[in-house]
């Protein structure tokens, strides 16, 4: 299988400066935040990925290690991937350095996705209460490009990393033909079975306790399997008269409101 | 409870070490790497050990199709613990971590074969792989 690293295509630029100034802050797209310490990635969050602590629960079974407890409870385990900081004498350091490191380019992939925006930076915010790795930014967007490249190789539908995904219900007489369907591993299935045509991709690897990027490949192989299809979107409700503006008729827009508006976020 | 670069360390001691990597084989992500990178690319070589690992992770005829469960109901031991592949001058070696992540990480040992000795390199890297997540 070809691995070729393509050039980071949609890299944003704002991501680019910061990182040449050695800067400290929070960056802040439409799919999350990253945030650097002296122009490098340290941590990062993403309403789409399960943070550090669900990965840390997920498949640390004690059938080794004689009796550890496999999960670490300190608060809510939901979108925010902090350290965990009660869970430090309970989780052996490979493994903390491991899904640490997992979790941060998890959340990167969808900080970076095309499409987020050119972004906005808040200088000096720092991760609390801990860093999770230490990544230059060009290594991040190499691996989210390359990651990408990966999912599309597997099976070209973007559809099914947003839209929920739901299992196929018709087999053509080509595949029946074909036979009995290859069987599903272990990890595919408990995918394929919280597939409900409601649950995306994301709320499957929180549920899992899984990397989001985990199973949105397991989606991928899934639909490239003939097993999983993108549930159609949502119809668009035909709304009343007015949904349909008559062009013109627009009221001129309040400037000033727009400019405090404006500044008041920035200096947020 | 030794981390990812002194696992990789421990690893490189072995006589005739040439590489070794930590790998998520479900992404293809290098978690770390040490010594020369088979190949000339080290995040190539992770991309494709990681696409070897999930085959013979994922394919019956290499084990049970249902991953065994441990007592709490926690997915345990993935079926194959490692994969190891000969060549004219070297060796490697895989080994799958068990305890993390869903079994989805491997360690990945590149041997010279002059120097190497393959059964020790092997018991050696299963201790490493069990101490990672001790």
């Amino acid at each position: 299988m070809p691995c070729a690293t393509p050039a980071p295509a949609h890299a944003p630029s704002m991501l680019h400066r910061l990182a040449a100034e050695h800067a400290t802050g929070a960056y802040t797209r439409a799919g999350g935040t990253l945030f650097l310490v002296e122009g490098r990635i340290v941590h990062a969050e993403s309403p789409a990925a399960p943070g550090l602590e669900a990965l840390l629960s997920c498949g640390t079974g004690p059938h080794r290690g004689g009796g550890r407890q496999p999960r670490t409870r300190t608060g809510s385990d939901s979108g925010s991937a902090g350290h965990p900081a009660g869970a430090g004498p309970r989780v052996p350091g490979g493994v903390l350095e491991l899904c640490a490191s997992v979790a941060l380019h998890d959340a990167a992939f969808f900080v970076l996705a095309p499409g987020g925006g050119p972004g906005r930076f808040r200088r000096g915010v720092r991760p609390w209460p801990h860093v999770t790795g230490c990544v230059t930014a060009a290594a991040l967007e190499r691996e989210a490009v390359r990651r990408r490249t990966f999912l599309d190789r597997i099976w070209p539908d973007g559809r099914l990393d947003a839209l929920p995904p739901v299992p196929a219900r018709s087999v053509s007489p080509a595949d029946r033909a074909a036979g009995p369907p290859a069987p599903v591993p272990g990890r595919r299935r408990a995918v394929l079975e919280l597939a409900d045509g409601v649950r995306t991709a994301s709320d499957i690897a929180r549920e899992l306790r899984r990397p989001a990027f985990h199973t949105l490949v397991d989606v991928r192989r899934l639909a490239a399997a003939g097993l999983l299809v993108p549930a159609p979107p949502p119809p668009v409700r035909a709304g009343p008269a007015r949904a349909q503006p008559v062009p013109g008729e627009f009221p001129d827009p309040d400037v000033s409101l727009l400019r405090r508006l404006r500044d008041a976020l920035e200096a947020w | 409870m030794p981390g990812i670069d002194e696992s990789l360390l421990e690893a490189m001691r072995l006589p005739g070490a040439r590489s070794a990597a930590v790998v998520d084989w479900v992404s293809g992500l290098a978690l770390g790497v040490a010594g020369e990178a088979p190949g000339g690319d080290h995040e190539a070589a992770a991309c494709e050990t990681a696409e070897l690992a999930r085959m013979v992770a994922e394919y019956r005829s290499f084990g049970p199709l249902t991953t065994a469960r441990g007592p709490d109901g926690s997915t345990a031991v993935p079926p194959v613990e490692d994969i190891i592949t000969t060549n004219a001058d070297s060796y490697h070696l895989l080994r799958f971590v068990t305890g993390a992540l869903d079994g989805s990480f491997f360690l990945h040992l590149w041997l010279a074969r002059d120097e190497g000795n393959l059964a020790l390199a092997r018991m050696r890297l299963a201790r490493i792989a069990d101490r990672m997540v001790l």
